[in-house]
């Protein structure tokens, strides 16, 4: 039968822990839609409250949405998504947020003013605007065929190719800018008047600190605030640059831009101008959507919560942006690899359209090219008396979620998976403990017998002290070793206990005898009195064959072996055997046969530790057990079989057999029995046998650390007892 | 004179069968069962020899505080130990103490009757003159001789047959009569050797075993090598007996 021990029982069992987070991480799809299904959810309230607050609070929540610009003016409303990162004034518009839609472009569809009307004309320009909290960033693109630069004798500003901007500042004045072609390089500007001609200084009221006590600044030409950059491009120009939202006004924010085309005569004027808005608009600005600061408070208390939102109105101007710290995106791009997509407004989208139509709870998950869900946009409008105002807008990446869900799942499961690997351990510690405790007991209870099954211990010190089942095994392997040992000493003492008990007795009767046959002398041929004496012998036999027994164990442990030669004995022993059976007539019909056909008794020496006598008081036990069970016309053979290092000499005898155990594989087996004091396995008529024989040889072969082995030939013609020495 | 023995037994009947046979050996006979009336009746009368057993009544070692008083008083009386009590160790003790022999349960009263002449004969061998040389006879020459001193002078063992007496290399041997008895017929057989049947003949037990000369032999051996350079002289035959080498 295959072991199939504790400790990989245990281990079998431990691993069906393992299955625990295998079950768990099959969840993990349903985990995930749970928490983008529950994440928009919130985010729907979220807008949905963000919506509502708008209304309650803000009380020109109307008058910032809707405006008051006519509908003509509002369809030239100039869009500034909010940026993430602030754009780098090089010419190159390779930084721009990237839109679905492309940029406005203005050309001759509209123009200003052409200086030969009717002609072609090829200026064009096309205009982004994006905007930070701090400045609002402007890319023109202008398409000129010949670009006229400013000389440096010129004082004139408008004899070269320039770019008129004209604004609204915080107070609500209206301010020009002209924005000369100079050179590549820095972008140069300059406040100017409604001639266009040359810079011109101005003058802004500050507050001060008592009333009527407004200071009034003047203002150089020069000094803008406008930084930027002016780079010549293959079909003209390109001009990029950006104006602090503090000179701007965020609550009707407008903005201008008109393109001048200087060509070959500069003192004759522009060849085009175009502009931003088209003719019949000239007196006009273009509303441009700054972020308003009422609605960005709004909204910037739950920047951080959400990766992105916006407010828009109802034409797609966005009017509040918030996004999440780029320090916090940081830690998740650090932690769990998250890229989040970057969209620069989400106006665009079907879910912003959709919340325009009125459209309640709108939502929309945005799969990416992998077919993942990437963002999670809900829309919601921003509704009164059934008109639709704006559109608040919350996004979310997916990724951002799943990695927060991921980061709780995560931590869950680390608890988890610790719990479980230190339940491992401890379960393995465990069955480790109690492997080795009943290691350690089956291999005291082992060692507490001998291999010929005499107790050399009765008390098991392994668990011992435990107060469980394997301390109660323990316990009572201990009790049960001492009550065998009690019987196994009991039995070991009933040769000298029956010794002493029948000496007494014995020597009466004896006595007695002796003194009767000495006083009635012709009482001796007295058959009766003869069978008396011949008892009384008899008895005494036993009880000599008694003392021996008892008294050999404690004699041979003071014996000292010495070097003898094995054959030379055996020679001299066996020689003395057949002359003794010649003369004495033991046994009639028995011989003992030196059979060398194995191994000639005569070969050369075989040496072993060994005691003369005491060899001679083995053998002679064998052969007394041989000859006794051999029948008449039987066979009692002894011969030796030399083995690398050791020497057997066998002695068979025909006859009957020794008794075998039905479940025994192996006739050896009852060896221990068979060797045992006061056992007598076979019968043999009118002989005695007390079963002291064979327990005196195995002692004896003990003695000599010698195997004796007693068993069945296989043909079961009789029996043979093999005694196996080890050389020196 | 009738030679007086003093039996210790508690078994009376067996302590009427030993004065009954020894009795009818001419022996004159006091029986004792217990160890203070002995004392006493030895104190008071003093006897040639002493026959003890060793268990008396309750007390398991009554022979033995016998023994040792007798042997703490100087008294030189042969003392004679008859037990059930076998084991080796009570043997040796029994020895020690002093005793002369020490014979084990069953016995013949006819042989018994023999050692105790044969001892009361050393005895008052050696009390009539313990100093007198020994005649150096060898001993295969002699080896028909039943009685008198012999010498093996080359191996360095002396005997005296009449007083019972072994001295090796000068130092007496603690011999009991019968270790005395075995090793004057090994010695008297020579390389040929004697046999067990004869071994045990010359014992004078009624029950002897290989086994039991084999002990007495280990016995002989062991108190020759106590005394000093290794004794080698009697050599075992294998299943016929022992014999005696000159080393």
């Amino acid at each position: 039968m295959p072991r199939f021990g504790i400790k990989f029982q245990i281990t079998l069992l431990s691993l069906g822990l393992l299955s625990i987070p295998l079950v768990s991480l099959s969840y993990w799809d349903d985990i995930q839609k749970t928490a983008l299904t529950a994440q928009t959810r919130i985010q729907e309230i979220e807008a949905k409250a963000i919506a509502t607050s708008l209304l309650a609070t803000q009380q020109n929540i109307r008058e910032l949405l809707a405006g008051n610009e006519d509908s003509e003016l509002q369809k030239h409303a100039l869009s500034a998504p909010s940026i993430k990162h602030p754009i780098r004034m090089d010419g190159l518009f390779g930084d721009w947020p990237k839109r679905n839609n492309p940029p406005p472009r203005f050309n001759l569809d509209h123009p200003v003013w052409l200086a030969l009307p009717g002609t072609p004309n090829e200026t064009a320009f096309s205009l982004r605007l994006a905007q930070s909290s701090q400045h609002l960033y402007v890319a023109i693109d202008v398409r000129d065929n010949k670009i006229v630069f400013r000389k440096d004798s010129h004082l004139r500003l408008d004899y070269n190719d320039h770019i008129q901007l004209t604004y609204n500042d915080q107070s609500g004045v209206l301010r020009r800018v002209i924005l000369p072609a100079e050179n590549e390089g820095s972008l140069a500007s300059y406040y100017t008047d409604s001639y266009w001609q040359y810079g011109q200084d101005i003058e802004v009221v500050a507050l001060g600190s008592g009333k009527n006590n407004n200071i009034i600044n003047t203002i150089s030409s020069h000094k803008t605030g406008i930084q930027g950059y002016w780079h010549k491009t293959p079909e003209g120009y390109a001009v990029e640059f950006r104006i602090p939202t503090t000179q701007l006004d965020t609550v009707q924010p407008q903005i201008h831009f008109s393109i001048v085309d200087i060509d070959d005569n500069p003192a004759y004027g522009p060849q085009a101008i175009v502009a931003s808005l088209p003719k019949n608009l000239e007196d006009k600005l273009n509303p441009v959507a700054l972020h308003a600061r009422e609605l960005q408070r709004v909204i910037d208390q739950l920047k951080n919560t959400y990766a992105r939102l916006w407010i828009y109105d109802s034409r797609g101007r966005e009017w509040a942006f918030a996004e999440r710290h780029s320090e916090k995106q940081t830690v998740l791009q650090t932690e769990y690899g998250l890229q989040e997509e970057s969209p620069s407004t989400a106006f665009d989208s079907q879910c912003v359209r959709d919340a325009l139509l009125g459209r309640i709870e709108p939502l929309q998950h945005i799969d990416g090219s992998d077919g993942k869900l990437k963002r999670l946009l809900v829309c919601y409008p921003i509704m009164e008396a059934g008109e639709t105002l704006g559109v608040v807008v919350i996004d979310e990446s997916a990724d951002h979620v799943l990695a927060l869900e991921e980061a709780r799942v995560s931590v869950i499961a680390k608890k988890v998976g610790g719990a479980i690997i230190l339940l491992l351990v401890v379960l393995f510690t465990y069955a480790f403990t109690l492997v080795r405790r009943i290691s350690r007991l089956s291999q005291e209870a082992q060692m507490s017998i001998d291999t010929h099954g005499r107790i050399e211990r009765t008390t098991i010190n392994a668990s011992r002290n435990f107060p469980d089942e394997i301390g109660d095994l323990s316990r009572n392997i201990s009790t049960l070793l001492e009550k065998q040992h009690s019987y196994m000493s009991f039995l070991e003492r009933i040769p000298q206990t029956l010794r002493h008990e029948i000496s007494n007795p014995l020597n009466k009767l004896r006595t007695s005898l002796e003194n009767l046959l000495d006083q009635k002398p012709d009482l001796a041929k007295d058959q009766y009195i003869r069978k008396l004496d011949a008892g009384i012998d008899q008895i005494s036999n036993i009880t000599l064959q008694l003392t021996e027994a008892a008294s050999l164990e404690s004699a041979i442990q003071e014996e000292q072996l010495a070097k003898l030669d094995l054959i030379e004995f055996l020679h001299d022993y066996l020689s003395a055997w057949n002359g003794q059976i010649e003369c004495t007539q033991l046994s009639n019909s028995s011989l003992i046969n030196t059979s060398q056909s194995n191994t000639p008794l005569t070969g050369a020496p075989a040496f072993i530790l060994g005691d003369s006598s005491r060899l001679e008081q083995l053998f002679d036990k064998l052969l007394d057990n041989a000859l006794g069970f051999c029948p008449e016309s039987g066979k009692v053979e002894v011969h030796i079989e030399r083995l690398a290092n050791r020497m057997k000499v066998i002695i068979e005898n025909d006859g009957p057999l020794l008794p075998t155990r039905p479940t025994s594989e192996h006739a050896s087996q009852n060896t221990t029995e068979l060797f045992s004091p006061m056992v007598s396995t076979r019968s043999s008529g009118s002989s005695i046998h007390l079963g002291l024989g064979l327990h005196i040889a195995k002692l004896i072969s003990d003695q000599h650390h010698a195997i004796l082995i007693g068993k069945n030939r296989t043909d079961g013609s009789g029996v043979i007892f093999s005694i196996e020495f080890e050389l020196i | 004179m009738n030679y007086r023995i003093i039996i210790v037994e508690d078994d009376l009947d067996q302590q009427q069968n030993y004065a009954d046979a020894l009795q009818r050996k001419g022996f004159e006979t006091q029986c004792f069962s217990n160890v203070d009336e002995a004392l006493n009746g030895i104190m008071n009368n003093r006897p040639d020899l002493v026959l003890l057993d060793v268990v008396l009544g309750n007390d398991q070692d009554g022979g033995f505080t016998i023994c040792r008083k007798l042997l703490d008083r100087g008294e030189d009386i042969p003392i004679i130990f008859l037990s059930d009590r076998s084991d080796e160790i009570d043997q040796v003790f029994g020895l020690r103490l002093g005793a002369w022999d020490y014979q084990t349960k069953p016995i013949s009263l006819a042989l018994l009757a023999e050692r105790i002449k044969s001892l009361l004969r050393i005895h008052q061998a050696r009390s009539a003159d313990i100093t007198n040389k020994y005649t150096a006879i060898n001993a295969n020459k002699n080896s028909n001789t039943d009685t008198g001193p012999s010498q093996d002078i080359s191996s360095g063992l002396t005997i005296d047959e009449e007083k019972s007496y072994a001295a090796w290399h000068g130092k007496t041997l603690p011999l009991t009569l019968t270790e005395f008895r075995l090793l004057t017929a090994i010695m008297k057989a020579g390389p040929e050797g004697i046999d067990y049947s004869s071994l045990c003949e010359s014992t004078m037990q009624r029950m002897v075993t290989n086994g039991t000369i084999n002990s007495h032999i280990k016995n002989i051996r062991k108190k020759f090598n106590e005394l000093g350079p290794a004794f080698q002289s009697i050599r075992n035959k294998p299943g016929f007996g022992y014999r005696w080498e000159q080393v």
